[in-house]
């Protein structure tokens, strides 16, 4: 009796080490991944000036990361935005003031949605667009809600 | 979003079923799709998914910045203590509890169960907010079950043609289905709900 | 029904309906419908493969966690390659690149391991059917996804990697936008499984 105990808990104890294992192959993977997605995300903003830092991180089901943007005349923030919509899905480019107010919309690739290409048009095919808001966290939260009532 | 337009969307205008897809195949589990527990199990099943997903998600993973294992460690600890407290729930001879019970088991590792749990963790909700949507989502899925299984029963006794038998005809009324969800505005609903 | 051995071989999408659960979402377009068909082939390929060893060496009590486990570990993985092959599809594709860990193609590919043995009692190897039920899925799915996205919106999302995707425009205007929402997923895939029934039926082949 004594014995099945202890075998059954060095089973438990070799599969979890194998899981853990897989577990941290996996991790590292995630962490060579998001080495990629943020340098994908800042090259979208080199036309923009330099980019400075990487700002914040977002849990945010419409963009992970704010980077801190600087040109020669100002200070931006830039986010990649991912816009969902029942029939395609797109990867947005946005650039905001340091009070919030968006400056830029540029669509960076977009899958099955015909959403336009130019900035002004991007910006007038959402719901809403071009109000006052006074936080970037506010407006880009805007953005993803519009994102999902947006037409493809 | 008021509670209340999360349970709206939950079950309208984001239906696991209907828009996302999740829990398509039909036929899983004991019991007849439109009996309470059917529903008790969805809604339970779900919440407490979504409640583990989002745990592990968001006070976890994120802040190591492992957020997209969130459903490699739910599979490796959240699934097997759902199996556990589905099998100690459906005890013999236990009435509506161990229907329920049974009814879980059969749903927890599926594409509905982890689909909800996914939407509640990363689609930007809070603690309650997602406990709610998740519930209301296992409630919407089971409105439409039941609304599509008398469609089936329906379908059963009409002269379909042979291709259509089956499968084919279940997944156009499901289409219809979808069809007519949509017509539910996520504006509408924010503005009617708050 | 067939007797014998032949060489028909039931597509499991619109034959046996697996793995339609989220195949409905995702097959708005060419390029998802193709990263996600091959998500999940890859993954049932690898489950096919690994899963019998590991069964041997498991014990029973423990091989469902570590199986599922072991499918999520894979579809995590492939959901960070498609992320860095093209960060705009696996931004599309959302919560359904983890779902592949329990997709029906990943889940019947475990049950079927469970039986013991390399080969079938139809003589066919396991790994070998697994494979050509994981290729069937592949072209199933890129062909609802093309159709969806041809009829629905007039143009072809290549999967091409990168952000900027090329697209084949072939219709100035969206001929039928309704197809790539899911009320137009579903309504198609019904009409598709009905015409390969059909088309079984003149071969002499009657599906469930």
């Amino acid at each position: 009796m004594a014995v099945d105990k202890r075998e059954r808990a060095m089973e438990n104890l070799a599969v979890a080490s194998v899981l853990g294992f897989l577990a941290f192959i996996v991790g590292a993977l995630s962490f060579a991944a998001d080495s990629n997605s943020i340098a994908v995300e800042r090259s979208a903003f080199d036309q923009d000036g330099r980019v400075v830092a990487l700002a914040g991180h977002a849990d945010d089901p419409a963009f992970d990361r704010v980077f801190r943007i600087q040109s020669d005349s100002s200070l931006a923030f830039g986010a990649v935005l991912t816009f969902r919509s029942p029939g395609g899905s797109a990867l947005v480019g946005a650039l905001f003031s340091p009070n919030g107010d968006l400056l830029e919309l540029r669509l960076l690739g977009s899958c099955a949605s015909r959403l336009p290409e130019k900035a002004q048009d991007l910006i007038g095919a959402f719901p809403g667009a071009g109000e006052a808001l006074a936080r970037a966290a506010d407006r880009v939260r805007y953005l993803s809600r519009a994102s999902q009532g947006a037409e493809s | 979003m008021s509670y209340i337009g999360v349970v709206v969307t939950s079950v309208f205008v984001s239906n696991a079923l209907l828009t996302y897809g999740l829990g398509s195949v039909p036929g899983r589990g004991r019991e007849r799709p439109g009996s309470l527990a059917s529903a008790l199990a969805l809604t339970c099943v779900n919440a407490l998914a979504s409640f583990f997903l989002w745990a592990v998600h968001t006070l976890v993973l994120y802040p190591l910045g492992l957020g997209a294992l969130d459903i490699l460690f739910f599979t490796l600890l959240a699934v097997p203590l759902l199996k556990f407290l589905s099998r100690a729930a459906s005890v013999p001879g236990g009435g509506l509890l161990s229907r329920v019970g049974a009814q879980a088991d059969d749903l927890i590792v599926g594409s509905l169960v982890f689909g909800v749990a996914l939407i509640a963790s990363r689609g930007g909700y809070t603690l309650p907010e997602g406990l709610v949507a998740s519930s209301a989502a296992g409630l919407g899925y089971w409105l439409v079950s039941s609304l599509l299984e008398s469609i089936r029963e329906r379908l059963e006794l009409s002269d379909v043609p042979g291709p259509f038998k089956g499968a084919p005809a279940m997944l156009i009324s499901t289409g219809l289905m979808a069809l007519a969800f949509s017509g539910v505005d996520a504006a509408f609903v924010k503005g009617l709900t708050g | 029904m067939n007797e014998g051995r032949d060489s028909f071989i039931p597509n499991p999408v619109l034959a046996g309906l697996v793995g339609i659960c989220p195949l409905i979402a995702v097959s708005k377009s060419l390029a998802e419908a193709s990263v996600y068909g091959l998500g999940a082939a890859l993954c049932a390929f690898a489950l096919g493969a690994l899963a019998p060893p590991l069964r041997t060496v498991i014990a029973d009590r423990l091989q469902v966690p570590a199986l599922l486990t072991l499918s999520s570990a894979l579809a995590l993985i492939y959901g960070l390659c498609a992320r860095v092959y093209s960060p705009v599809i696996a931004a599309g594709l959302w919560i359904y690149l983890p779902l592949l860990a329990v997709s029906g193609l990943s889940l019947s590919t475990l049950r079927r391991s469970a039986s013991p043995g390399r080969f079938g009692p139809d003589g066919q190897s396991r790994l070998g059917a697994v494979s050509m039920e994981a290729l069937m899925f592949l072209f199933s799915a890129a062909f609802v996804g093309a159709a969806r996205e041809l009829i629905g919106l007039g143009t072809l999302t290549m999967p091409a990697p990168g952000m900027a995707l090329p697209r084949i425009v072939l219709a100035d205007f969206a001929p039928l936008r309704i197809l790539v929402s899911p009320a137009g997923g579903f309504i198609l895939l019904g009409f598709v499984i009905a015409a390969y029934r059909a088309i079984a039926r003149v071969g002499g082949r009657k599906l469930p």
